[in-house]
């Protein structure tokens, strides 16, 4: 996991780039994460870049007031870039965060939360539950052809990622606004 | 009845990826089950004709969630081909970052994977066991867990410049010294993780009269324990000597200079499981099983070595006895090692000669053989390489904490079937538990079998012919 903060005007922004460089189009998140944390360098936004999303995202998500996940999407074509408000799980007739397997993961959620299988909206309900933190919050995504590992950035994704970075880059500026749930 | 077996597959809340059988017999009783490791690896291979110096960041690769203990083992079997010895200060700062790794470990072993049991029962709706879960229903109780993971981590990060392999650990020493920023702002968070680490340990001895049923079937069984152990008597934890002790305490091999360990360890191999199953070779395979990590670490020590954390020591065996026994207890074992753990971070780094700078011994191949052994959080880790005249590796054996407890897991898993499992009406509740039993060792199968791994469990049924007459799987 590699951290960037910086300066000013976007305190309180955090970006979290998720993925795996070695695995194909998996690597459009960890991507994205480095061109934004240059661009953002000196701004106050922090950019975390990470294999997987962790719980220990939580404490990190409770500092901030605008979350922007940035990930990879299977089941969309390659290299379509699209941004989606997101929200932590809500309660169901007094149960705690219950998770459904086959959970939308549009929405950003896990199969099964774990360790190792956290979705945005799990790190997003953690935050919730743990910090009293309901932080604004953008997912970023860019549809993959596939997640061979060892395969490199297919083309499509590959010619999509200054698309990506500016859209994530929108939504770090605008929040909410940005996020239409629209193909950029 | 006919026989069937149960499968359970994928094994769920583990590192790696492993099923259990479970075979019944004519009367619905269980007659044999079996952890089976599933995924393959194979770093052994991997790393021949790979450079010596390379070996600590290649073998960090084993595993993302113990590659500090690999790097530290791999490191100390470079430093013996080497001939070199490692500064004091270097020796040092190794074992920070392994007693940080253990702290990070432990604690996503127990707050991340196995609190939802603990916290929800065992017998809860399986949608709900998972940590999101605990978070919402004893917040503390998650925060905690999450800040103290969050301890460990940012010590490796610190002192490795990433969380997840860091490159730090060298043949030799480390690649860098500390720096006195760097030191204030770990120390600066130890009060912190230490009273997270006893408000959990109140926590956990408040409520472990609930888990009593648990406790006396979860691998409750006598067995040989193995751990590194200090001259004084001490946990040692990077450096020390082997020490083997049965179930009464009877010291059966001690000051093993972990060379020799072939002297002492077996490997078998069972055609079910990629994990080969390691046994004290003095009472032959499978007499010759014992167990490794938290529990059997503080049945081989006399002591930790912390004022605080041996009150807790004295505590648990007055609770459990001088040599528990239950893997169960592998969970209190764990939260008073985090406890040792921090204290042992904080007078380390509070000496001030952790700022000094050499921290690393520099040399050519003087030797082809070479073993480094530690304590990784799951217990012994042996790593043993042979090299050429240019240091190029030729064979390389590794020794695993996983799989020194594999036949004590395939017993665990065993005795908790024939307790909780009675003919062919299996609920979850009693499925769970043979998985809690696993979780108890805290396997980290891809360290232990050198695949592209989930995290899986599955449970088979099976009739006498061997077909299948049920599965389970989540």
């Amino acid at each position: 996991m590699r951290s960037k903060p910086a300066a000013r005007a976007l305190v309180g922004v955090l970006v979290i780039a998720c993925g795996n460089p070695l695995r194909g189009d998996d690597a459009a998140g960890p991507e994205v994460g480095d061109a934004l944390a240059t661009l953002l360098e000196g701004t106050g936004a922090t950019v975390i870049v990470t294999h997987q999303l962790l719980p220990e995202l939580a404490d990190d998500v409770s500092r901030a007031h605008r979350i922007v996940f940035v990930d990879a999407a299977a089941g969309r074509p390659a290299g379509s870039v699209s941004v989606s408000p997101l929200a932590a799980p809500q309660l169901v007739s007094g149960e705690r965060s219950r998770h459904t397997p086959g959970g939308d993961l549009e929405e950003g959620r896990a199969l099964v939360p774990f360790s190792h299988g956290m979705g945005p909206a799990d790190v997003l309900a953690l935050a919730r539950d743990l910090y009293s933190a309901t932080p604004e919050a953008l997912l970023v995504s860019v549809g993959a052809a596939g997640f061979e590992p060892g395969a490199a950035l297919s083309p499509a994704v590959r010619r999509a990622l200054p698309d990506a970075v500016h859209a994530a880059h929108l939504a770090i500026l605008a929040g909410a606004s940005a996020g239409n749930g629209s193909d950029a | 009845m006919a026989e069937k077996t149960i499968l359970i597959e994928p094994v769920t809340r583990i590192e790696g990826h492993a099923k259990i059988t479970i075979q019944l017999d004519a009367a619905g009783e269980v007659a044999d089950a079996h952890f089976h490791v599933t995924q393959f690896r194979g770093f052994e291979r991997i790393s021949q004709g790979r450079m010596l110096h390379e070996m600590p960041s290649l073998m960090a690769r084993i595993c993302g969630i113990c590659p500090v203990s690999h790097m530290v083992a791999s490191a100390k079997a470079c430093d013996e081909v080497l001939g070199v010895t490692v500064p004091e200060t270097g020796v040092l700062l190794r074992r920070v970052l392994n007693l940080a790794q253990i702290v990070q470990s432990h604690a996503l072993s127990f707050f991340y994977l196995s609190s939802p049991d603990l916290l929800l029962g065992f017998d809860s709706d399986p949608a709900l066991r998972n940590l999101v879960t605990v978070a919402g229903t004893a917040p503390e109780l998650a925060r905690d867990g999450v800040a103290l993971r969050r301890f460990g981590q940012r010590i490796i990060e610190r002192l490795g410049g990433k969380r997840i392999h860091p490159a730090w650990v060298v043949p030799g020493g480390v690649s860098r010294p500390l720096e006195a920023e760097q030191r204030d702002a770990i120390l600066a968070e130890v009060p912190d993780a230490r009273e997270r680490a006893h408000r959990t340990l109140e926590w956990f001895k408040a409520n472990v009269a609930s888990w009593a049923d648990e406790a006396a079937h979860l691998g409750d069984f006598p067995s040989l324990h193995m751990g590194l152990v200090h001259e004084t008597g001490n946990a040692a934890y990077s450096d020390g000597l082997l020490r083997v002790v049965d179930a009464n305490g009877w010291v059966l091999a001690d000051g093993v200079d972990p060379r020799s360990y072939w002297d002492y360890l077996g490997e078998a191999v069972e055609p079910w499981s990629y994990l080969k199953s390691t046994y004290f070779k003095p009472l032959g395979y499978p007499a010759g099983i014992y167990r490794v990590g938290p529990l059997a670490r503080l049945n081989v020590v006399e002591r930790l070595g912390t004022r605080a954390a041996d009150a807790e020591l004295a505590e648990y065996r007055e609770r459990l006895g001088r040599y528990p026994s239950s893997a169960f207890h592998y969970h209190y074992a764990r939260l008073i090692e985090i406890v040792h753990c921090i204290d042992m971070i904080d007078e380390i780094l509070s000496d001030p000669d952790i700022l000094n700078p050499h921290v690393r011994a520099r040399a050519q191949v003087n030797r082809n053989e070479g073993v480094g052994v530690s304590e990784a959080p799951r217990g012994v880790l042996i790593h043993h390489y042979r090299v050429d005249d240019d240091g190029v590796v030729q064979w390389v054996n590794l020794v695993i904490a996983t799989g020194h407890n594999n036949l004590a897991m395939n017993r665990s898993v065993l005795q908790t079937a024939r307790h909780y499992i009675r003919g062919e009406e299996v609920k979850e509740g009693m499925l769970n538990r043979v998985e809690a039993v696993i979780r108890c060792y805290d396997p980290c199968l891809s360290c232990s079998t050198h695949a592209v791994g989930q995290m899986p469990l599955s449970v088979d049924i099976r009739d006498a012919q061997g077909s299948l007459l049920r599965q389970v799987s989540r």
